[in-house]
């Protein structure tokens, strides 16, 4: 075989593979980019006009020390703006499509149980066990590619710290009956909470939770 | 209502992706042999295109854009499918693969060739680009272009064995 017939056969060999997705998920999916983009744009910058480019969301809770609940929709977009940027292990916005952003900051203590009522009030049911890592006993739920995406936050946060996580949630795509099952835990004696675990499962699935502190 | 230029836009965009979708797949598939995890990076890679569209519809190569784009999300979208990440945002070790219904033969022997000649071949063939454009698009000289190809094909070949009707 020559050059051209190698690569002639390497064509043929996956000729047969296609991209079904549609273009409208792509620019959906692209549209939420360029919000988000954004959005954290102006958060890198810090200041006055990093309030007003929050109001894009609607921040439901800040964490450890709980929600903060925000006012009604006619409430000033600075003032909805406000909670999100308190120092805190995690925040849960509500996007202007629905679906909901979770950060977690690297290297901060998470309080599951303020976690849990945050994604709550958000619309997102939601489990978060600490100290041990769960994983589903049966299978995931193959919907957790629509439900959920997940983004490592590149750069440092405004606290210089790198590490930061991102998912976003679209709670109208969990099937009925479904929770979103977190698990925080840490993998070494004495450690704080170093990793994070997630899954889709039926409310009720029996979980495998176990320590995998060494 | 739509903004004339944006509805433009949005058709450049859509015609682009109805005619490059399936190469750029197969490109990436090649380079990763996993074909759920090459459809997911190829679908981040076009929204990310969609996103950017005035800067990459005026790349010399957008497909190529798009395949590259696909292959640098790849650590994010492992971590994404393993559903468990460390908090300090170091990446863990892949634990799963998945089922794939093409040649893997054929697959792994282009993962194992070293990074520029896969590089070369996946430019090459599932993107059609000529050498100069592959040149540019890998910022190596076409002579270096000619090479790589020349010695991933020689380490190709014993994969393939002629058909004769």
């Amino acid at each position: 075989m020559d050059e051209d017939e190698v690569l002639n056969a390497m064509r043929r060999t996956l000729s047969d593979v296609r991209m079904d997705r549609p273009v409208e998920a792509i620019e959906e999916r692209g549209r939420a980019r360029r919000r988000h983009r954004g959005v954290l744009g102006v958060v890198a910058g810090g200041g006055l006009a990093a309030v007003a480019a929050l109001a894009l969301a609607l921040p439901i809770g800040a964490g450890p020390s709980g929600s903060t609940p925000t006012g009604g929709a006619a409430a000033p977009a600075a003032e909805q703006a406000a909670p999100a940027m308190e120092p805190a292990a995690f925040s849960v916005a509500k996007l202007a499509d629905g679906s909901v952003q979770l950060r977690l900051k690297s290297k901060q203590v998470i309080n599951p149980e303020a976690l849990e009522k945050a994604l709550a009030d958000a619309g997102v049911p939601t489990v978060v066990k600490a100290g041990v890592l769960c994983t589903p006993e049966g299978k995931e739920l193959p919907q957790i590619k629509d439900v959920l995406t997940f983004d490592p936050i590149d750069g440092a946060n405004e606290d210089g710290v790198y590490g930061d996580s991102e998912w976003v949630i679209a709670p109208a795509k969990m099937p009925k009956g479904s929770i979103l099952h977190f698990s925080v835990f840490p993998v070494h004696k004495g450690q704080g909470y170093a990793k994070v675990a997630w899954a889709l499962v039926p409310k009720g699935a029996p979980m495998n939770c176990r320590s995998v502190v060494s | 209502m739509r903004v004339p230029g944006v509805e433009q836009e949005r058709k450049e965009f859509a015609d682009f992706y109805q005619r490059c979708r399936d190469n750029c797949l197969r490109a990436v598939l090649a380079a990763t042999g996993d074909r759920a995890l090459a459809e997911d990076l190829v679908a981040e890679a076009f929204a990310r295109a969609w996103a950017s569209w005035r800067k990459v519809s005026r790349h010399p190569a957008p497909a190529a854009w798009v395949v590259r784009t696909a292959l640098n999300v790849r650590v994010s979208w492992w971590r994404r499918r393993r559903r468990e990440i460390a908090l300090d945002g170091h990446d863990l070790p892949r634990l799963d693969d998945d089922v794939r219904d093409v040649d893997q033969a054929m697959l792994a022997a282009i993962r194992r060739l070293p990074k520029r000649q896969r590089e070369v071949i996946v430019l090459r063939v599932w993107l059609d680009l000529d050498t100069n454009t592959v040149a540019d698009e890998l910022g190596i000289s076409p002579r270096t272009v000619a090479v790589h190809l020349s010695r991933a094909t020689a380490a190709l070949r014993a994969q393939f064995v002629p058909v004769t009707s």
